[in-house]
């Protein structure tokens, strides 16, 4: 189908009139360096949610009255493991801290070393030499960013909290860890569960929530019904629900990027259709001789057309080329706060390298048809030049 | 070869260059269609070319009405019948000489292999093979034509038309263009040049001259 | 809201751009029928000429762009399955609206007129007369009306889609709804297909040309029902899942997009050959040949996964 002499041929009169395409090129690699960019900086936002959900347990039970979420009896979950299917159920400590000096906020986790289905990260740190640390009072394992934050500002590695009812906490980093997560890594504490119920001040008894491990993914949501029958007073949240909602979040906002990057691609058209159409004198005799030559209409918009699709898959490798870079080794300055939202440690969060064929395809696709309508009618315009301005 | 039957072609201004005009071209036949510039020569040849479909009349050619012809169907009639030698030339100046003579062949489904061989078979029997890659633009005017008639002979067409082909040329060079017009007529080809150099017309002698004048 | 979601935000716009070419289109198209005549040597006949050349690329590159905006268009109800709840694969996003079907079925429709469309055009391109132009600029309208159904229906279908509400999975869908189709029986829906492609097969080596398209028509139904019934089922090697969407999956080594594409080339063909002899009068074998070679592709492939299973298991499903 492809006629390989007139690429050949096309592909000839591109470098012979080469500032016509440059600036279309440029516009069209900027379009899809962008585009690919976002794709991308969400395709790693999905990845960094991915490692959140690889932790979390199946059901999350949250009480809540007048609208105001409480901290839950802790007893509640002895009660949860009866229910048939569940296997296993534990009242979580956790919360965030307010560090003012950094206009940021620590998470705070307790850890009960000897509870089963920790999530993968703290069993790693647990295991790698944290034991001893956490079963100490004043004994805590930091998020290794966070530790280094902590450090430049401090010069050693302690750090006090200050607990709801003023008095202070001087707690000691007995070990670092590193999770897969830079947003983990850069946020999160972890300590032994009564300190840090005393840090949060939560009660001896309660809890901040209380986790549910149902093995058989099918059973979870009539589980979750059964707990709210249970249990009135509390929000029940399946991983499931998380997981969706996180699939429209990043759906959503690379959509409304999309919408206002189609402003860009409308300019593009209009830019790109009037390039394509201003065939100066000479072409249009070139096209007028070829034509007395005994080209035919599809030969001239095979031409054409050869000549549009080298420009976009010079300006769509480039485009990529330099989005991978920008993204993965660079972390996309200011493009990424689009997404994520600024804080003083959020800048140290990484993108986790993730290129997916499929999101490839949909940058193709999102620049393809708007590119190849420019060109549509501009070729056909050419194609067209009578034949008899080459005698005249 | 050629029968042109009270054709007329009035351009959308109302000119009518040609009006009525009837021609009677046999196979093998050297025409010179002489006359000064404006007097229609040039359309005559479009009309022969298929370039341009005449207002009224009909054109036959080796058999075939081309009046008539649609868009794509005249271009493959050029391919295969004619070869056209313009006035300037008409080189893709970013090409080499074996290049440009190569490009009406290009559509086809000839390989490039074939293409590029029978272009330096031609250039080597117009002594032009010396200069097969080098840049059009960096060709003499000789060279240049000599280019431009070896692109009309690729596709071995059955008749060639040439646009006063002396304009751009000193008496030497005529002197071997008009060698090369005895040679494509000894060939068996068709001739009809427009010219109103009458040089041209002296060193010709076997050519049937056509005067064309306002109002024919 | 679904219109946020980048594949279906891509599917939009494309659409939209199409829209306006098959305006363009229509716009010439009404021109030529009114003043199409070519035996005039005015220059508005050049003029329609050349715009008939216009209007062949701008259809040409509608379907040049549906057919991958297709593939889109289910790897998008794919993907709209993972966030909508209880929906296994596109046959729960497709049924999430009362429109989601019908949109499939006019997407599958459009790209079979275009095709037709760029068949006469052909045909037409043929002709030194141009004899069936204006006949090709007269199914303009058509095509523009079907194509405004197809938008039409599609803007319905995403706005209508809410993520909240649960949908059905493949499974729940074919065996409760169509309970007419499925008293057809798996084994039954197989044996009606292999008639089919025995008559077809004969219709083919007797030249009975529009007994061959008719037999083909029927075919393109018959070897969907028997995909769904009985041959997918062996494919997923489950007798109770019955899904036409499913086999697009990587799980299944998206060997589904072959069944599709030999599907559609080989009724395409069909239809093609039969339009070539009713618009010209001259019947090509070529093309008849090429439709029946890809119907044959088709039915082996069917053949074959249910006949490896036996050959590997020693039993039927």
């Amino acid at each position: 189908m492809i006629n390989l002499k007139l690429l050949e041929f096309a592909l000839g009169s591109i470098s012979a009139r080469k500032g016509k395409y440059i600036f279309i090129s440029l516009i069209l690699t900027l379009i899809i360096f962008l585009s690919a960019s976002v794709f991308y900086i969400t395709g790693a936002l999905r990845l960094e949610a991915s490692y959140t959900l690889d932790s979390m347990p199946d059901i999350i039970v949250q009480k809540q009255t007048a609208g105001q979420r409480q901290f839950i009896r802790r007893d509640t979950a002895d009660r949860l493991l009866e229910i048939p299917g569940v296997s296993y159920a534990v009242p979580r400590i956790w919360g965030t801290y307010r560090y003012e000096y950094l206009n940021s906020n620590i998470t705070i986790v307790g850890v009960d070393v000897f509870a089963g289905h920790l999530p993968k990260d703290i069993e790693t740190a647990v295991k790698g030499g944290g034991m001893e640390t956490l079963l100490k009072p004043d004994g805590m394992i930091t998020g290794a960013k966070l530790a280094d934050t902590l450090r430049h500002i401090y010069n050693h590695d302690e750090f006090s909290f200050q607990k709801p009812d003023g008095g202070y906490i001087s707690m000691k980093t007995g070990a670092v860890f590193r999770p897969e997560s830079g947003l983990i890594s850069s946020s999160v504490i972890l300590m032994n569960q009564d300190t840090a119920a005393e840090i949060l001040g939560i009660d001896e008894n309660r809890a901040t929530d209380i986790a549910v491990f149902v093995p058989n993914p099918e059973e979870t949501d009539t589980i979750a019904e059964k707990i709210a029958a249970m249990a009135p007073d509390t929000v029940i949240i399946t991983k499931e629900k998380i997981k969706a909602m996180y699939q429209n979040m990043f759906d959503y906002k690379s959509g409304i990027f999309l919408l206002i990057f189609s402003v860009c691609l409308f300019t593009f058209f209009i830019i790109a259709a009037d390039r394509f159409t201003g065939i100066g004198r000479e072409e249009r005799k070139e096209i007028a001789v070829l034509k007395a030559l005994g080209y035919t209409v599809s030969d001239i918009l095979k031409i054409k057309f050869y000549e549009a699709a080298a420009v976009a898959v010079f300006a769509f490798l480039l485009g990529i080329f330099l989005a991978l870079p920008y993204v993965f080794v660079f972390h996309a300055p200011l493009l990424k706060n689009v997404f994520t939202g600024y804080s003083y440690l959020r800048p140290e969060f990484v993108l986790p390298f993730s290129f997916s064929v499929s999101d490839t395809v949909i940058i193709f696709l999102s620049v393809a048809p708007v590119y190849t309508a420019s060109v549509i009618i501009p070729a056909w315009k050419s194609a067209v030049t009578d034949a008899g301005e080459s005698i005249r | 070869m050629i029968v042109m039957d009270s054709v007329t072609k009035t351009y959308t201004g109302g000119v009518s260059p040609i009006s009525g005009f009837s021609l009677e071209i046999r196979e093998g036949e050297t025409v010179i269609l002489s006359g000064e510039s404006g007097s229609g020569k040039s359309t005559l040849l479009s009309l022969m070319a298929a370039l341009i479909r005449p207002t009224s009349g009909d054109i036959t050619i080796d058999g075939k009405k081309i009046a008539k012809l649609p868009e794509d169907f005249a271009a493959l009639y050029r391919r295969e019948n004619i070869g056209i030698i313009f006035q300037s030339y008409h080189l893709l100046p970013h090409l080499t000489a074996v290049e440009n003579i190569c490009v009406p062949l290009l559509p086809t489904g000839l390989s490039m292999k074939d293409i590029t061989a029978k272009a330096m078979n031609i250039l080597s029997s117009l002594n032009m093979a010396d200069k097969a890659n080098v840049n059009v633009s960096k060709l003499s005017g000789g060279e240049q034509q000599r280019t431009a008639i070896a692109r009309a002979l690729i596709n071995n067409p059955k008749i060639i038309l040439a646009d006063e082909p002396t304009a751009n040329l000193d008496r030497k060079l005529t002197d071997s263009l008009t060698d090369t017009f005895r040679r494509m007529s000894d060939e068996g080809r068709t001739l009809v040049i427009a010219t109103h150099d009458s040089a041209l017309t002296e060193a010709l002698p076997h050519a049937r001259i056509i005067s064309i004048g306002h109002g024919i | 809201m679904s219109f946020l979601i980048p594949e279906v935000y891509i599917l939009f716009l494309s659409d939209i751009i199409l829209l306006v070419f098959i305006s363009i289109s229509l716009f010439i198209s009404a021109g030529i029928i009114r003043n199409w005549d070519f035996a005039s040597s005015a220059d508005r006949q050049y003029r329609l000429e050349k715009r008939s050349a216009l209007v062949s690329v701008l259809i040409k590159y509608s379907l040049a762009l549906k057919i991958p905006l297709f593939i889109l268009f289910i790897y998008a109800e794919d993907k709209l399955a993972d966030v909508l709840p209880g929906a296994m694969c596109a046959a729960g996003s497709v049924n999430a609206t009362p429109y989601g079907k019908l949109l499939l079925y006019m997407k599958i429709f459009n790209i079979y007129f275009f095709s037709v469309w760029l068949v006469i055009n052909r045909l037409d391109m043929k002709t030194e007369d141009l004899r069936y132009t204006r006949l090709k600029h007269m199914l303009i309208p058509f095509v523009f009306v079907c194509f405004a159904a197809e938008l039409t229906l599609f803007v319905l279908n995403f706005a209508g889609i809410d993520p909240a509400v649960p949908v059905s999975c493949c499974t729940a869908l074919f065996t409760s709804e169509s309970s007419v189709f499925l008293s057809i029986g798996g084994r039954n829906s197989f044996i009606i297909f292999s008639i089919n492609y025995v008559l077809l097969s004969l219709f083919f080596i007797f030249r009975r040309h529009t007994l061959y398209f008719i037999t083909n028509f029927i075919y393109f139904f018959t070897s969907i029902i028997s995909l769904i019934l009985f041959t997918g089922t062996y494919v997923y090697e489950l007798p109770t899942h019955l899904c036409p969407f499913c086999l697009l999956q990587g799980g299944y080594w998206y060997v589904g997009y072959l069944f599709y594409t030999l599907l559609f080339l080989g009724t395409f063909f069909g239809v093609s050959a039969f339009i070539t002899k009713l618009v010209s009068g001259k019947s090509s074998e070529y093309i008849q040949r090429q439709s029946f070679i890809f119907n044959s592709l088709y039915f082996i492939l069917s053949v074959y996964y249910p006949l490896s299973y036996f050959l590997s298991h020693r039993t039927w499903l």
